[in-house]
Protein backbone atom coordinates (compact mmCIF):
# COMPACT_ATOMS: atom_id res chain seq x y z
CA UNK A 1 0.00 0.00 0.00
CA UNK A 2 1.29 3.38 -1.10
CA UNK A 3 1.70 5.99 1.71
CA UNK A 4 0.00 8.88 0.35
CA UNK A 5 0.64 11.82 3.09
CA UNK A 6 -1.97 14.85 2.16
CA UNK A 7 -5.42 14.75 1.48
CA UNK A 8 -4.47 16.54 -2.00
CA UNK A 9 -1.96 13.55 -2.88
CA UNK A 10 -4.91 11.62 -2.06
CA UNK A 11 -7.21 13.16 -4.29
CA UNK A 12 -4.90 13.55 -7.11
CA UNK A 13 -3.61 9.88 -6.82
CA UNK A 14 -7.44 8.31 -7.03
CA UNK A 15 -8.95 10.59 -9.15
CA UNK A 16 -6.12 10.71 -11.64
CA UNK A 17 -6.63 6.74 -11.86
CA UNK A 18 -9.97 6.94 -12.19
CA UNK A 19 -9.79 9.52 -14.45
CA UNK A 20 -7.49 7.58 -16.68
CA UNK A 21 -9.53 4.12 -16.23
CA UNK A 22 -12.86 6.17 -17.17
CA UNK A 23 -10.82 7.47 -20.97
CA UNK A 24 -9.82 3.68 -21.12
CA UNK A 25 -12.91 2.32 -20.78
CA UNK A 26 -14.79 5.15 -23.18
CA UNK A 27 -12.05 4.50 -25.75
CA UNK A 28 -12.24 0.68 -25.73
CA UNK A 29 -16.11 0.82 -25.69
CA UNK A 30 -15.72 1.80 -29.06
CA UNK A 31 -13.91 -1.07 -30.38
CA UNK A 32 -15.89 -3.36 -28.47
CA UNK A 33 -18.75 -1.89 -29.67
CA UNK A 34 -17.72 -2.26 -33.49
CA UNK A 35 -16.33 -5.85 -32.92
CA UNK A 36 -19.63 -7.10 -31.37
CA UNK A 37 -21.46 -5.38 -34.56
CA UNK A 38 -19.47 -6.67 -37.00
CA UNK A 39 -19.59 -9.73 -39.04
CA UNK A 40 -16.92 -12.62 -37.81
CA UNK A 41 -14.57 -13.55 -40.80
CA UNK A 42 -15.83 -17.27 -42.69
CA UNK A 43 -13.04 -19.30 -42.54
CA UNK A 44 -13.78 -22.22 -46.00
CA UNK B 1 -64.11 -22.74 -30.69
CA UNK B 2 -62.85 -18.96 -31.92
CA UNK B 3 -62.66 -16.30 -29.25
CA UNK B 4 -65.53 -14.61 -31.26
CA UNK B 5 -67.62 -17.84 -30.74
CA UNK B 6 -67.13 -18.25 -27.18
CA UNK B 7 -68.07 -14.36 -26.47
CA UNK B 8 -71.77 -15.72 -27.79
CA UNK B 9 -72.39 -18.59 -25.47
CA UNK B 10 -73.80 -18.34 -21.95
CA UNK B 11 -71.18 -17.45 -18.94
CA UNK B 12 -71.55 -19.97 -17.03
CA UNK B 13 -70.16 -21.70 -19.74
CA UNK B 14 -67.77 -18.86 -20.97
CA UNK B 15 -66.02 -18.88 -17.50
CA UNK B 16 -65.48 -22.37 -17.50
CA UNK B 17 -63.74 -21.84 -20.61
CA UNK B 18 -61.46 -19.27 -19.36
CA UNK B 19 -61.09 -20.49 -15.63
CA UNK B 20 -60.83 -24.12 -16.72
CA UNK B 21 -59.22 -24.34 -19.73
CA UNK B 22 -62.55 -25.79 -21.42
CA UNK B 23 -62.56 -28.75 -19.51
CA UNK B 24 -64.73 -29.67 -16.69
CA UNK B 25 -63.92 -28.92 -12.95
CA UNK B 26 -63.04 -32.94 -12.29
CA UNK B 27 -60.93 -33.08 -15.34
CA UNK B 28 -59.00 -29.57 -14.66
CA UNK B 29 -58.33 -31.04 -11.35
CA UNK B 30 -57.48 -34.40 -12.68
CA UNK B 31 -55.33 -32.56 -15.40
CA UNK B 32 -53.10 -30.38 -12.28
CA UNK B 33 -51.42 -33.80 -11.01
CA UNK B 34 -47.87 -33.39 -12.74
CA UNK B 35 -44.30 -33.86 -11.43
CA UNK B 36 -44.05 -29.81 -11.56
CA UNK B 37 -47.37 -29.70 -9.04
CA UNK B 38 -46.87 -31.99 -6.82
CA UNK B 39 -43.59 -30.32 -6.06
CA UNK B 40 -45.12 -26.61 -5.58
CA UNK B 41 -47.46 -28.42 -3.57
CA UNK B 42 -44.82 -30.16 -1.43
CA UNK B 43 -43.15 -26.73 -0.82
CA UNK B 44 -46.18 -24.81 -0.35
CA UNK B 45 -47.30 -27.41 2.31
CA UNK B 46 -44.08 -26.13 4.58
CA UNK B 47 -44.06 -22.29 3.54
CA UNK B 48 -47.76 -22.10 4.54
CA UNK B 49 -47.16 -23.12 8.23
CA UNK B 50 -43.96 -21.13 8.01
CA UNK B 51 -46.13 -18.19 7.08
CA UNK B 52 -48.79 -18.55 9.89
CA UNK B 53 -45.49 -18.99 12.30
CA UNK B 54 -43.83 -16.01 10.91
CA UNK B 55 -47.52 -13.78 11.25
CA UNK B 56 -47.87 -15.15 14.60
CA UNK B 57 -45.04 -15.61 16.46
CA UNK B 58 -43.08 -12.89 14.67
CA UNK B 59 -39.77 -12.44 13.87
CA UNK B 60 -37.30 -13.93 15.96
CA UNK B 61 -39.29 -17.22 15.71
CA UNK B 62 -38.59 -18.11 12.02
CA UNK B 63 -35.42 -15.92 10.99
CA UNK B 64 -31.88 -15.73 12.68
CA UNK B 65 -32.35 -11.39 12.24
CA UNK B 66 -30.32 -9.49 15.15
CA UNK B 67 -30.02 -5.86 15.82
CA UNK B 68 -26.59 -6.24 14.17
CA UNK B 69 -28.25 -8.07 11.10
CA UNK B 70 -31.53 -6.17 10.49
CA UNK B 71 -31.96 -7.05 6.74
CA UNK B 72 -31.31 -10.80 6.22
CA UNK B 73 -32.16 -13.40 3.40
CA UNK B 74 -35.78 -11.37 2.46
CA UNK B 75 -34.17 -8.15 1.87
CA UNK B 76 -30.93 -9.65 0.33
CA UNK B 77 -32.41 -12.17 -2.19
CA UNK B 78 -36.87 -11.37 -2.25
CA UNK B 79 -36.49 -7.84 -2.44
CA UNK B 80 -32.73 -6.48 -3.79
CA UNK B 81 -32.16 -10.00 -6.55
CA UNK B 82 -36.76 -9.53 -7.15
CA UNK B 83 -36.22 -5.90 -8.45
CA UNK B 84 -33.21 -6.11 -10.43
CA UNK B 85 -34.52 -9.29 -12.12
CA UNK B 86 -38.07 -7.77 -12.60
CA UNK B 87 -36.08 -5.20 -14.30
CA UNK B 88 -36.84 -6.68 -17.89
CA UNK B 89 -40.16 -5.16 -17.95
CA UNK B 90 -39.02 -1.45 -18.22
CA UNK B 91 -36.00 -2.57 -19.97
CA UNK B 92 -38.01 -4.38 -23.05
CA UNK B 93 -41.17 -1.69 -22.70
CA UNK B 94 -38.81 1.56 -23.02
CA UNK B 95 -37.33 -0.50 -25.94
CA UNK B 96 -40.43 -1.67 -27.83
CA UNK B 97 -42.98 1.25 -26.98
CA UNK B 98 -40.50 4.58 -26.66
CA UNK B 99 -37.90 3.52 -28.98
CA UNK B 100 -40.05 1.83 -31.73
CA UNK B 101 -38.05 -1.36 -31.90
CA UNK B 102 -41.24 -3.35 -32.78
CA UNK B 103 -39.35 -6.38 -33.66
CA UNK B 104 -38.99 -7.08 -29.93
CA UNK B 105 -43.02 -7.04 -29.89
CA UNK B 106 -43.21 -11.02 -29.20
CA UNK B 107 -41.15 -10.93 -25.97
CA UNK B 108 -42.39 -7.54 -24.60
CA UNK B 109 -45.41 -8.97 -22.87
CA UNK B 110 -43.93 -11.77 -21.32
CA UNK B 111 -41.50 -9.59 -20.37
CA UNK B 112 -43.55 -7.29 -18.72
CA UNK B 113 -45.90 -9.82 -17.07
CA UNK B 114 -42.41 -10.81 -15.53
CA UNK B 115 -42.21 -7.56 -14.21
CA UNK B 116 -45.29 -6.83 -13.01
CA UNK B 117 -45.11 -10.73 -11.06
CA UNK B 118 -41.49 -9.95 -10.37
CA UNK B 119 -42.56 -6.58 -7.94
CA UNK B 120 -45.66 -7.89 -6.48
CA UNK B 121 -43.63 -10.79 -5.33
CA UNK B 122 -40.90 -8.67 -4.02
CA UNK B 123 -43.55 -6.50 -2.12
CA UNK B 124 -45.11 -10.00 -0.58
CA UNK B 125 -41.63 -10.89 0.39
CA UNK B 126 -40.80 -7.42 2.16
CA UNK B 127 -44.43 -7.56 4.37
CA UNK B 128 -42.33 -10.92 5.51
CA UNK B 129 -39.64 -8.65 6.25
CA UNK B 130 -41.23 -5.77 7.82
CA UNK B 131 -41.88 -5.89 11.88
CA UNK B 132 -45.52 -4.79 11.89
CA UNK B 133 -46.43 -4.75 8.09
CA UNK B 134 -50.32 -3.52 8.75
CA UNK B 135 -48.90 -0.22 9.52
CA UNK B 136 -47.35 0.09 5.68
CA UNK B 137 -50.16 2.63 5.30
CA UNK B 138 -48.27 4.89 8.23
CA UNK B 139 -45.30 5.75 6.61
CA UNK B 140 -46.70 5.95 3.03
CA UNK B 141 -49.78 7.99 3.49
CA UNK B 142 -49.80 9.25 7.31
CA UNK B 143 -46.67 10.49 8.53
CA UNK B 144 -44.17 11.48 5.53
CA UNK B 145 -40.69 10.29 6.06
CA UNK B 146 -39.56 12.61 2.26
CA UNK B 147 -35.89 12.50 3.68
CA UNK B 148 -35.28 8.82 3.78
CA UNK B 149 -34.16 6.68 0.76
CA UNK B 150 -36.80 3.96 2.11
CA UNK B 151 -39.33 6.31 1.43
CA UNK B 152 -38.38 6.98 -2.24
CA UNK B 153 -38.11 3.32 -2.80
CA UNK B 154 -41.36 2.17 -0.82
CA UNK B 155 -43.10 4.94 -3.00
CA UNK B 156 -41.48 3.80 -6.14
CA UNK B 157 -42.19 0.37 -6.12
CA UNK B 158 -45.63 0.89 -5.33
CA UNK B 159 -46.40 3.62 -8.19
CA UNK B 160 -44.26 1.21 -10.69
CA UNK B 161 -46.22 -1.47 -9.56
CA UNK B 162 -49.87 0.43 -11.05
CA UNK B 163 -47.51 1.61 -14.21
CA UNK B 164 -46.12 -2.12 -14.74
CA UNK B 165 -50.22 -3.23 -13.99
CA UNK B 166 -51.39 -1.14 -16.66
CA UNK B 167 -49.09 -2.04 -19.39
CA UNK B 168 -50.65 -5.76 -18.87
CA UNK B 169 -53.95 -4.75 -18.68
CA UNK B 170 -54.06 -5.10 -22.41
CA UNK B 171 -53.54 -8.65 -22.32
CA UNK B 172 -56.02 -8.87 -19.16
CA UNK B 173 -58.99 -7.17 -21.18
CA UNK B 174 -58.26 -8.90 -24.25
CA UNK B 175 -59.14 -12.12 -22.33
CA UNK B 176 -61.96 -10.69 -20.76
CA UNK B 177 -63.30 -9.68 -23.87
CA UNK B 178 -63.18 -6.03 -21.84
CA UNK B 179 -62.85 -3.88 -25.41
CA UNK B 180 -63.76 -0.46 -24.40
CA UNK B 181 -61.33 -0.56 -21.14
CA UNK B 182 -58.71 -2.12 -23.60
CA UNK B 183 -58.20 0.32 -25.96
CA UNK B 184 -58.43 2.82 -23.12
CA UNK B 185 -55.37 1.26 -21.23
CA UNK B 186 -53.60 0.65 -24.88
CA UNK B 187 -53.97 4.61 -24.89
CA UNK B 188 -51.97 4.67 -21.67
CA UNK B 189 -49.29 2.25 -22.81
CA UNK B 190 -46.85 5.04 -23.49
CA UNK B 191 -47.39 7.25 -20.31
CA UNK B 192 -47.29 4.50 -18.10
CA UNK B 193 -44.35 3.24 -19.81
CA UNK B 194 -42.72 6.74 -19.63
CA UNK B 195 -43.35 6.76 -16.15
CA UNK B 196 -42.22 3.54 -15.23
CA UNK B 197 -38.94 4.19 -16.77
CA UNK B 198 -38.38 7.45 -14.52
CA UNK B 199 -39.59 5.46 -11.36
CA UNK B 200 -37.21 2.43 -12.21
CA UNK B 201 -34.47 4.66 -12.85
CA UNK B 202 -34.66 6.00 -9.31
CA UNK B 203 -35.88 3.14 -7.37
CA UNK B 204 -32.77 0.51 -8.67
CA UNK B 205 -30.40 3.01 -8.02
CA UNK B 206 -32.27 4.40 -4.29
CA UNK B 207 -31.85 0.37 -3.50
CA UNK B 208 -28.43 0.74 -4.17
CA UNK B 209 -28.06 3.76 -2.01
CA UNK B 210 -29.98 2.64 0.56
CA UNK B 211 -26.13 1.01 1.76
CA UNK B 212 -24.97 4.24 1.24
CA UNK B 213 -25.88 4.86 4.82
CA UNK B 214 -23.72 2.35 6.13
CA UNK B 215 -20.03 3.21 5.27
CA UNK B 216 -18.47 1.83 7.80
CA UNK B 217 -20.61 -1.75 7.50
CA UNK B 218 -20.24 -2.31 3.87
CA UNK B 219 -16.61 -4.00 3.21
CA UNK B 220 -14.38 -1.12 1.46
CA UNK B 221 -14.83 -3.26 -2.11
CA UNK B 222 -18.14 -3.25 -2.68
CA UNK B 223 -19.13 0.39 -1.14
CA UNK B 224 -18.60 3.13 -3.32
CA UNK B 225 -20.19 6.45 -3.77
CA UNK B 226 -21.54 5.21 -7.31
CA UNK B 227 -23.55 1.97 -5.27
CA UNK B 228 -26.46 3.37 -6.80
CA UNK B 229 -25.21 3.81 -10.72
CA UNK B 230 -23.81 0.13 -10.14
CA UNK B 231 -27.13 -0.63 -8.91
CA UNK B 232 -29.06 0.73 -12.01
CA UNK B 233 -26.69 -0.31 -14.43
CA UNK B 234 -26.44 -4.15 -13.15
CA UNK B 235 -30.42 -4.38 -13.00
CA UNK B 236 -30.62 -3.04 -16.36
CA UNK B 237 -28.07 -6.06 -16.91
CA UNK B 238 -30.47 -8.32 -15.11
CA UNK B 239 -33.20 -7.60 -16.99
CA UNK B 240 -32.03 -8.14 -20.17
CA UNK B 241 -30.81 -11.45 -19.14
CA UNK B 242 -33.56 -12.26 -17.25
CA UNK B 243 -36.05 -11.81 -20.41
CA UNK B 244 -33.61 -14.27 -22.55
CA UNK B 245 -34.03 -16.74 -19.87
CA UNK B 246 -37.63 -16.57 -18.81
CA UNK B 247 -38.09 -16.48 -23.09
CA UNK B 248 -36.07 -19.82 -23.50
CA UNK B 249 -38.20 -20.98 -20.65
CA UNK B 250 -40.97 -19.86 -21.94
CA UNK B 251 -40.53 -21.67 -25.58
CA UNK B 252 -39.76 -24.44 -23.80
CA UNK B 253 -43.22 -24.79 -21.70
CA UNK B 254 -44.92 -23.10 -23.56
CA UNK B 255 -44.39 -23.94 -27.38
CA UNK B 256 -47.65 -24.82 -28.20
CA UNK B 257 -49.19 -20.62 -27.51
CA UNK B 258 -45.99 -19.36 -30.00
CA UNK B 259 -46.78 -19.15 -33.61
CA UNK B 260 -44.35 -20.38 -35.83
CA UNK B 261 -43.38 -17.02 -37.33
CA UNK B 262 -42.36 -16.40 -33.45
CA UNK B 263 -40.27 -19.37 -33.65
CA UNK B 264 -38.85 -18.79 -36.39
CA UNK B 265 -37.68 -15.03 -35.42
CA UNK B 266 -36.68 -16.45 -31.68
CA UNK B 267 -32.92 -16.81 -32.37
CA UNK B 268 -32.70 -13.68 -34.07
CA UNK B 269 -34.47 -11.58 -30.70
CA UNK B 270 -32.40 -13.51 -28.05
CA UNK B 271 -28.97 -12.69 -30.01
CA UNK B 272 -30.30 -8.93 -30.31
CA UNK B 273 -31.22 -8.89 -26.48
CA UNK B 274 -27.19 -10.87 -26.17
CA UNK B 275 -25.73 -7.62 -27.99
CA UNK B 276 -27.53 -5.03 -25.46
CA UNK B 277 -26.77 -7.42 -22.47
CA UNK B 278 -22.73 -7.39 -23.78
CA UNK B 279 -22.69 -3.77 -23.72
CA UNK B 280 -23.91 -3.27 -20.51
CA UNK B 281 -22.02 -6.02 -18.69
CA UNK B 282 -19.04 -4.38 -20.45
CA UNK B 283 -20.03 -0.80 -18.68
CA UNK B 284 -20.97 -2.29 -15.47
CA UNK B 285 -17.08 -4.28 -15.55
CA UNK B 286 -15.48 -0.93 -15.67
CA UNK B 287 -17.93 0.84 -12.88
CA UNK B 288 -17.12 -1.44 -10.75
CA UNK B 289 -13.16 -1.23 -11.60
CA UNK B 290 -13.72 2.61 -11.36
CA UNK B 291 -15.12 1.94 -8.30
CA UNK B 292 -11.69 0.10 -6.72
CA UNK B 293 -9.82 2.91 -7.90
CA UNK B 294 -12.28 5.99 -6.25
CA UNK B 295 -11.13 4.64 -3.29
CA UNK B 296 -7.74 3.58 -3.75
CA UNK B 297 -8.65 0.13 -2.76
CA UNK B 298 -6.37 -2.16 -4.88
CA UNK B 299 -4.53 -3.14 -1.35
CA UNK B 300 -7.63 -5.21 -0.44
CA UNK B 301 -7.56 -6.97 -3.59
CA UNK B 302 -4.75 -9.20 -2.35
CA UNK B 303 -7.30 -10.33 0.66
CA UNK B 304 -9.89 -12.97 1.03
CA UNK B 305 -12.60 -10.51 0.83
CA UNK B 306 -10.52 -9.04 -2.69
CA UNK B 307 -10.47 -12.43 -3.87
CA UNK B 308 -14.03 -13.16 -3.31
CA UNK B 309 -14.54 -9.18 -5.19
CA UNK B 310 -12.90 -10.62 -7.76
CA UNK B 311 -14.35 -14.07 -8.33
CA UNK B 312 -17.63 -11.53 -8.84
CA UNK B 313 -16.55 -9.38 -11.25
CA UNK B 314 -14.34 -11.34 -13.41
CA UNK B 315 -16.53 -14.68 -12.73
CA UNK B 316 -19.89 -13.06 -12.90
CA UNK B 317 -19.64 -9.85 -15.12
CA UNK B 318 -16.80 -10.06 -17.52
CA UNK B 319 -16.80 -13.40 -18.41
CA UNK B 320 -21.15 -13.46 -18.88
CA UNK B 321 -19.94 -10.28 -21.21
CA UNK B 322 -17.24 -12.48 -23.05
CA UNK B 323 -19.92 -15.30 -23.59
CA UNK B 324 -22.37 -13.07 -24.75
CA UNK B 325 -19.91 -11.37 -26.98
CA UNK B 326 -19.05 -14.75 -28.23
CA UNK B 327 -22.45 -15.81 -28.77
CA UNK B 328 -23.41 -13.01 -30.54
CA UNK B 329 -19.96 -12.97 -33.29
CA UNK B 330 -21.01 -16.73 -33.61
CA UNK B 331 -24.48 -16.02 -33.93
CA UNK B 332 -25.48 -18.98 -31.19
CA UNK B 333 -28.32 -18.35 -29.00
CA UNK B 334 -27.76 -20.96 -27.24
CA UNK B 335 -24.45 -19.58 -25.96
CA UNK B 336 -26.14 -16.02 -25.56
CA UNK B 337 -29.05 -18.32 -23.13
CA UNK B 338 -25.84 -19.59 -21.08
CA UNK B 339 -24.79 -16.09 -21.17
CA UNK B 340 -28.09 -14.58 -19.84
CA UNK B 341 -28.15 -17.42 -17.02
CA UNK B 342 -24.85 -16.83 -16.06
CA UNK B 343 -25.57 -12.98 -15.97
CA UNK B 344 -28.39 -13.42 -13.77
CA UNK B 345 -26.60 -15.56 -11.82
CA UNK B 346 -23.80 -12.82 -11.14
CA UNK B 347 -26.55 -10.47 -10.33
CA UNK B 348 -27.76 -12.50 -7.26
CA UNK B 349 -24.50 -13.22 -6.23
CA UNK B 350 -24.03 -9.58 -5.72
CA UNK B 351 -26.55 -8.54 -3.91
CA UNK B 352 -26.24 -11.09 -2.13
CA UNK B 353 -22.92 -9.80 -1.52
CA UNK B 354 -23.74 -6.39 -0.59
CA UNK B 355 -26.34 -7.54 1.92
CA UNK B 356 -25.47 -9.78 3.67
CA UNK B 357 -21.53 -11.35 2.94
CA UNK B 358 -19.66 -7.99 2.59
CA UNK B 359 -22.00 -6.39 5.20
CA UNK B 360 -20.83 -6.28 8.26
CA UNK B 361 -17.48 -8.12 7.46
CA UNK B 362 -15.24 -6.44 10.40
CA UNK B 363 -18.23 -8.40 12.91
CA UNK B 364 -17.52 -11.43 14.18
CA UNK B 365 -20.57 -12.54 14.56
CA UNK B 366 -22.04 -13.75 11.14
CA UNK B 367 -25.73 -14.30 9.91
CA UNK B 368 -26.66 -17.37 8.36
CA UNK B 369 -30.01 -17.73 7.37
CA UNK B 370 -32.41 -20.04 9.42
CA UNK B 371 -34.03 -22.64 7.54
CA UNK B 372 -37.34 -20.92 7.90
CA UNK B 373 -36.28 -18.18 5.71
CA UNK B 374 -34.64 -19.98 3.14
CA UNK B 375 -38.59 -22.07 2.70
CA UNK B 376 -40.14 -18.37 2.61
CA UNK B 377 -38.16 -17.52 -0.29
CA UNK B 378 -38.39 -20.77 -2.18
CA UNK B 379 -42.40 -20.59 -1.53
CA UNK B 380 -42.47 -17.16 -2.86
CA UNK B 381 -40.67 -18.47 -5.67
CA UNK B 382 -42.77 -21.15 -6.28
CA UNK B 383 -45.82 -18.86 -5.95
CA UNK B 384 -44.83 -16.63 -8.25
CA UNK B 385 -44.03 -19.30 -11.47
CA UNK B 386 -46.93 -20.41 -10.74
CA UNK B 387 -48.69 -17.35 -10.80
CA UNK B 388 -46.77 -16.85 -13.99
CA UNK B 389 -47.80 -20.20 -15.71
CA UNK B 390 -51.59 -19.62 -14.50
CA UNK B 391 -51.81 -16.22 -16.37
CA UNK B 392 -49.55 -17.52 -19.44
CA UNK B 393 -52.18 -20.67 -19.93
CA UNK B 394 -55.45 -18.32 -20.50
CA UNK B 395 -54.16 -14.62 -21.60
CA UNK B 396 -52.80 -14.22 -24.89
CA UNK B 397 -48.99 -13.10 -23.33
CA UNK B 398 -47.10 -15.70 -25.52
CA UNK B 399 -49.71 -15.59 -28.81
CA UNK B 400 -51.57 -12.69 -30.40
CA UNK B 401 -55.21 -12.31 -30.12
CA UNK B 402 -56.90 -12.79 -33.31
CA UNK B 403 -59.59 -10.27 -32.43
CA UNK B 404 -56.57 -7.89 -32.57
CA UNK B 405 -53.74 -9.22 -34.51
CA UNK B 406 -53.32 -6.32 -37.08
CA UNK B 407 -52.96 -4.20 -34.53
CA UNK B 408 -49.46 -5.85 -33.59
CA UNK B 409 -48.40 -5.10 -37.01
Amino acid sequence: MEILRSLHEFMLMTKGREYLIAVAFLILFVFFFRFLNSKPKRTR
Amino acid sequence: MSYTQIQQIPTGVRLREKLFLGMNFRDYVRAQITPFNIIAAAILAVGIPVTYLRFTEGLAATTNLTDNYPWGMWIGVDVLCGVALAAGGFTLGSAVYLFGMKEYHPIVRPAILTGFLGYFFVIIGLCFDLGRPWRLPYPMFVSYGTTSVMFLVGWHVATYLSCQFVEFCPSLFEWLGWKKLRKWTVGLTVGATIFGVILSTLHQSALGGLFLLAPGKLHPLWYSPYLPVFFLISAIAAGISMVIFESMLSHRFFSKQISHHHHENFDSLTIGLGKAGALVLAAYFFLRIIGVAHGNHWHLLSTSYGLWFLFEIIGFILIPCLTYLWGVRNENAGVVRFAALHSVLGIILNRVNVSMIAFNWNHTDRYIPKWTEFVVTISIITAGIITFRWIVNRMPILWEHPDYEPEYK
